[in-house]
Order: C-alpha cells, then sequence, then structure tokens
C-alpha cells in the first residue's frame, strides 16, 4: 500500500449519486482529491445519474481506468464477488493508491471496507462533515440530512436520520 | 406532488386495476410503512426490546436498522472528529 494523500477518498457510485439528488454534490470540495474508478463513472455519470460537469468543477477529481484481471483477482481473493463491478473496484484502488477513506452508502461494502481496514464514509457522514468544517450551518445541515432520506434513493430508516440530527445538536452543544 | 401523480397513473394503467383501488393499495403500503418505522425508532430509542420489535417488523428489518444505526454513527464519528 502506498502513502495516504492528505485527505483523500475513493467514490462509489451511492454518495456520488445521493448527494446530487439533494444538491449537495459540491460538499465532496472537503477532499483535496476524490479518486474514482471508471466502473463508478460509468454507473453515476455514464448513466446520467450525476452530471460530469458538477464532478469535474469540484477540481479535485482523478479518474481511474483499472485493470480487469487485477480487479477479479483482488475480489476473488477478498471474497468480494457478489459485489457489483463499481463497489470491488473502489475498494480494490484504495488498495493500491493507499487511500484509507472510501465514501459508500452501501452497508455490504462498509463490512468489506472495514475488513480491509479502511474507514468507509457514507453520504450522511460528507454532509456532517461540511457541517463542522464551517461549510453549512446547522440548520442547513439539518436540511441536508433529512433530504437524504425524504427526497434521495437512499436506502435508511427515517428514525436513524433524527437520531443522527439528535446527535448533531447535541455535538454542537458541547 | 407531480412524481406521486405520475407513479399514480403509471400504476393504474400498467395494472389496470381502478384508480381507487390503487389508492387503497397504496394506503395500505404507506401505513404499513410508518408503523414499521415507528417499531424500529422505538427499539432503537430503547423504549421496546430487540424482542418486541423483532416480533413485530421480523428480525430482518431489525438486523438492518441496526446495521444503518451503527453506520450512520460512524458517519457521525468522523464528520465530528477535530
Amino acid at each position: 500500500m502506498g502513502t495516504e494523500e492528505v485527505n483523500a477518498a475513493v467514490a462509489d457510485a451511492g454518495p456520488l449519486i445521493h448527494l446530487t439528488e439533494v444538491g449537495g454534490l459540491h460538499f465532496l470540495g472537503i477532499f483535496d482529491a476524490l479518486h474514482i474508478p471508471d466502473a463508478v463513472w460509468a454507473e453515476t455519470v455514464g448513466r446520467d445519474r450525476v452530471s460530469a460537469s458538477d464532478v469535474l468543477r469540484l477540481g479535485i477529481v482523478q479518474r481511474h481506468s483499472m485493470s480487469e484481471s487485477e480487479v477479479s483477482g483482488f475480489a476473488q481473493e477478498n471474497n468480494l464477488e457478489d459485489l457489483q463491478d463499481g463497489e470491488q473496484e473502489s475498494l480494490c484502488l484504495c488498495q493500491q493508491i493507499g487511500v484509507i477513506t472510501l465514501l459508500t452508502d452501501d452497508l455490504a461494502v462498509r463490512k468489506a471496507a472495514r475488513h480491509l481496514k479502511l474507514t468507509p464514509v457514507g453520504s450522511l457522514g460528507v454532509v456532517v462533515r461540511a457541517y463542522h468544517l464551517g461549510c453549512i450551518s446547522l440548520i442547513e445541515a439539518e436540511r441536508y440530512m433529512a433530504d437524504l432520506y425524504d427526497v434521495s434513493s437512499l436506502f435508511i430508516t427515517r428514525t436513524i436520520v433524527e437520531l443522527a440530527i439528535e446527535q448533531l445538536y447535541l455535538s454542537n452543544q458541547e | 406532488m407531480t412524481t406521486t401523480l405520475t407513479y399514480l397513473e403509471t400504476l393504474v394503467r400498467e395494472t389496470q386495476k381502478p384508480e381507487i383501488e390503487v389508492m387503497a393499495l397504496a394506503f395500505q403500503a404507506g401505513l404499513r410503512q410508518l408503523w414499521r418505522e415507528r417499531i424500529l425508532g422505538r427499539c432503537l430509542r430503547g423504549e421496546i426490546s430487540r424482542s418486541e420489535a423483532i416480533k413485530a417488523v421480523g428480525i430482518d428489518w431489525v438486523e438492518l436498522a441496526e446495521r444503518q444505526y451503527q453506520a450512520t454513527m460512524e458517519d457521525l464519528g468522523w464528520a465530528l472528529k477535530k
């Protein structure tokens, strides 16, 4: 594994799609570098679920072409064959370039990431981090978090979003 | 609202059921979902036991909610670190 870039992340499709759906794709600007494997690009931009210009406007995106044999070997070695192409490529890319933060909203990918000693972060985490870094107010963060449930296609239980918002307010009081 | 009307029109056309029947099914499905979320919410808040929640909505939903909750708390921990 190489050296971790400062504040870099690899993106799986979920956060790119869900943040786009709530108008929060620009929050990915909290990272200094965002690495996107080609299979994820194909699942998002390639299917018109995310705008290429919006992604490129972030100014931090690096696209990666992955060797099919290398990714399938990696998936086989780590029992990840049940995951989709983009998910396999994003996990593999993390290992290849030594980036430990993986943006994903998929619970199975999160589990695989932890197994590989990576740090999985979901769309909600990106919104809260944007708040923590002062990019948005507490009220705005609450609205984006609620929209992830109400507007986006992210599969999550409402109560969990409510509990997360409660935690956010508690952290603000500390 | 536009999306809801589109869904309704499409379901009526594709299922060939009367609009009133589709609306009744939608009401039932929505109510079931709200009820399930209420139970899962009460379980996560510790207001009812895990076994009570499993009895009410099934273990699959309870386990999914628990995994989602864990993931969300991990996200918060990461996001709020210095």
